[in-house]
């Protein structure tokens, strides 16, 4: 299955169908409910706190209301920087989400950042099982290259990954921009926007995986179970082999584990440069699966 | 190459295994173009992973197959020129149907303005008009089979594959299939599989039949059904023992086989000078003479004895295979 195969109206269709059926059968609204859900859960799990603390604090100054908000988000920026041992190497990057953009919408994102890819399996895990599992891809097959259908749908729920992103948060950042009123809309809109880019390029890998298990199988809910013990495991087996030794954090990099943080450095290079890191685990992972799906019975 | 007098199929040494199962062994034929052609065999001979391995869902170990001469491996070049009704395979629950067929119509390239118009057309001819807005979940089996027909005819395929397409279907619409299918011999080359033995015999110009994954005959059904002495009759009414005798003790008469009776299966024995007509003529006298009516004669074999005779099957294997019919 080479590029050449692909058909890009075809695509096109396949893509549009296969967003269409997500929606209407239930398992893309399951993941669309749930990914807002936990969006806006976190959101308000930081939001709420400090709109507490302000309303308790009475008359305080814009200067001491922002005080406020740094003391509230520098922990959770620290934790998930540095497991909240922030040194000389990290200090200038939790300064400059805490100081230099906003801290509260810095701390949302952090939280996003583990959480998502958490998520995503349960929008991405039947991309092809079930329907090699029923043989409903029979009537396609002699339509249409087996390419088109593995990357029309991992294209598919791409989009529907992305729109649920685009969705929470701007919602996040309406609510900022309209009813917490600390930040001015410019910084609140820009940074948001760069949320939005490392949320979006950061789904691509997971959802990619998540193509490759569901061709290697025939049983969605085998391919749901799999998806989120192999991207919760990695994560798990990181964080267990770093209490044992130092290196133990390279397991992250079998996944974006390893790298996804970096999407909020303040260098712009560090940030296209993780960018670029997430799209070729992309690349690398939706052609594992597409060399599976090419070669498979189905 | 001229695919005019080319096969429309050709099958060439395809082997598959499922684990330690051999599923196909070196299996080869050749379909000729514009016919309809059988694919017969017991269960588990290898019909449908056959047909799976021509249509590329399933990869053959071994040998290669041709469909109006492209490689099947290769589908870019058999789209909208071969399409197939597979076996049990499910169709979106939700999804209405007509948006189904119609997504597979865009897919061979046509817009979606005349492919609602044609899928609405092919809808209604396999009977599925009034249900053309609901998912596939509100079908029961038969109409379910009906839509994977209905998908199959789609377009103008050159070659349509259709794995057992009246099983599970009532009398009328059995009936309504078999009509499309001969209607479809004119422009379409047709391989069928089917239990029933009658149908394919009724409908098919060639067969080949699959034992235990290997083909144990092929060839055009007059052929084959003509290459033995055998007289098929049904009779008015069951003869008695003595009746039988009588049939029996003709000088043509080598054996009969009475276990269907009133159908009986006469193997003639045509010695040196005996004429295959004189010696039909001989039983039929008798016959008549002991006021047993035939109500039905076939000269030859008929499918159902060929297929037992290379099959090495029986009544009650056979019974325990359900016919659509």
């Amino acid at each position: 299955m080479s590029v050449g195969d692909i058909d890009t109206r075809q695509l096109k269709l396949i893509c549009l169908h296969t967003m269409r059926h997500s929606l209407r059968s239930g398992s893309g609204l399951v993941y669309f409910l749930l990914a807002m859900f936990f969006g806006l859960f976190v959101a308000n799990a930081v939001i709420s706190p400090f709109e507490l603390m302000v309303s308790q604090s009475g008359g305080a100054g814009p200067a001491e209301v922002e005080q406020g908000v740094i003391q509230f988000a520098r922990p959770i920026v620290e934790w998930a920087i540095a497991g909240g041992n922030v040194g000389p190497g990290t200090t200038a990057w939790v300064e400059f989400l805490l100081n230099g953009r906003p801290a509260l919408l810095s701390a949302i994102f952090f939280i996003l950042l583990f959480g998502t890819p958490l998520l995503i399996p349960f929008g991405g895990f039947n991309q092809t099982s079930g329907d090699i599992g029923n043989r409903g891809l029979r009537y396609l097959l002699l339509r249409t290259e087996r390419a088109n259908i593995y990357y029309g749908r991992l294209l598919a729920n791409i989009i529907l990954a992305v729109a649920v992103q685009i969705l929470v948060i701007a919602t996040i950042a309406l609510y900022l921009g309209l009813k917490v009123r600390i930040y001015d809309g410019m910084a609140i809109t820009t940074w948001s926007l760069q949320g939005l880019f490392a949320l979006s390029i950061l789904t691509l890998p997971y959802v990619a995986v998540c193509a490759w298990i569901s061709a290697s199988n025939d049983s969605p809910m085998t391919s749901l179970f799999v998806a989120s013990a192999v991207i919760g495991g990695v994560l798990l087996a990181a964080f267990l082999a770093q209490l044992k030794w130092d290196g133990g954090h390279w397991i992250g990099w079998l996944l974006p584990w390893g790298v996804q943080k970096q999407l909020f450095r303040p260098e712009l290079s560090i940030v296209v440069l993780t960018g670029g890191a997430c799209l070729l685990y992309t690349v690398v992972f939706a052609w594992l699966g597409a060399r599976k799906f090419r070669t498979r019975d189905v | 190459m001229d695919e005019n007098r080319a096969p429309a199929v050709r099958i060439r040494n395809v082997s598959k295994r499922f684990d330690d199962i051999h599923a196909l062994v070196d299996v080869s034929f050749d379909v000729p173009p514009h016919s309809i052609f059988g694919l017969l065999g017991p269960n588990g001979a290898g019909k449908t992973t056959l047909f799976s391995i021509v249509a590329n869902f399933l990869k053959a170990d071994n040998g290669t197959i041709e469909v109006l001469g492209h490689d099947t491996r290769h589908t870019a070049e058999l789209q909208g020129r071969l399409s197939i009704l597979p076996q049990d395979a499910a169709f979106q629950r939700s999804t209405p149907i007509l948006e189904q067929l119609v997504f597979f119509r865009t897919l061979d390239g046509q817009d979606r303005a005349s492919a609602r118009e044609e899928v609405r057309r092919t809808l209604e001819l396999v009977g599925l008009g009034d249900y053309a807005k609901r998912g596939a979940r509100a079908l029961s089996h038969g109409m379910m089979k009906r839509l994977g027909i209905a998908q199959a005819f789609l377009g103008t395929p050159e070659v349509i594959l259709l794995d057992e397409p009246t099983a599970g279907l009532d009398p009328a619409n059995v009936r309504q299939i078999r009509n499309l299918i001969l209607e479809l011999r004119e422009r379409t080359t047709v391989v069928l599989s089917s239990h029933n033995l009658a149908e394919i015999q009724e409908l098919c110009d060639h067969v080949a039949i699959l034992d235990k994954g290997r083909v144990v005959t092929c060839g055009p059904v007059a052929e084959l059904t003509s290459s033995a002495r055998e007289l098929d009759l049904r009779l008015s009414r069951p003869l008695d023992e003595d009746e039988l005798a009588r049939l029996t003790s003709l000088v043509a008469v080598a054996s009969v086989d009475p276990r269907n009776a009133p159908d009986y299966a006469l193997s003639l024995d045509l010695g040196e000078g005996r004429d295959w007509d004189d010696a039909v003529a001989s039983v039929l006298r008798t016959l008549l003479d002991l006021g047993a009516v035939p109500r039905r004669f076939y000269e030859g074999q008929s499918l159902e004895q060929h297929f037992l005779a290379v099959t090495g099957g029986n009544g009650e294997e056979r019974g325990a295979e359900p016919t659509s019919n």
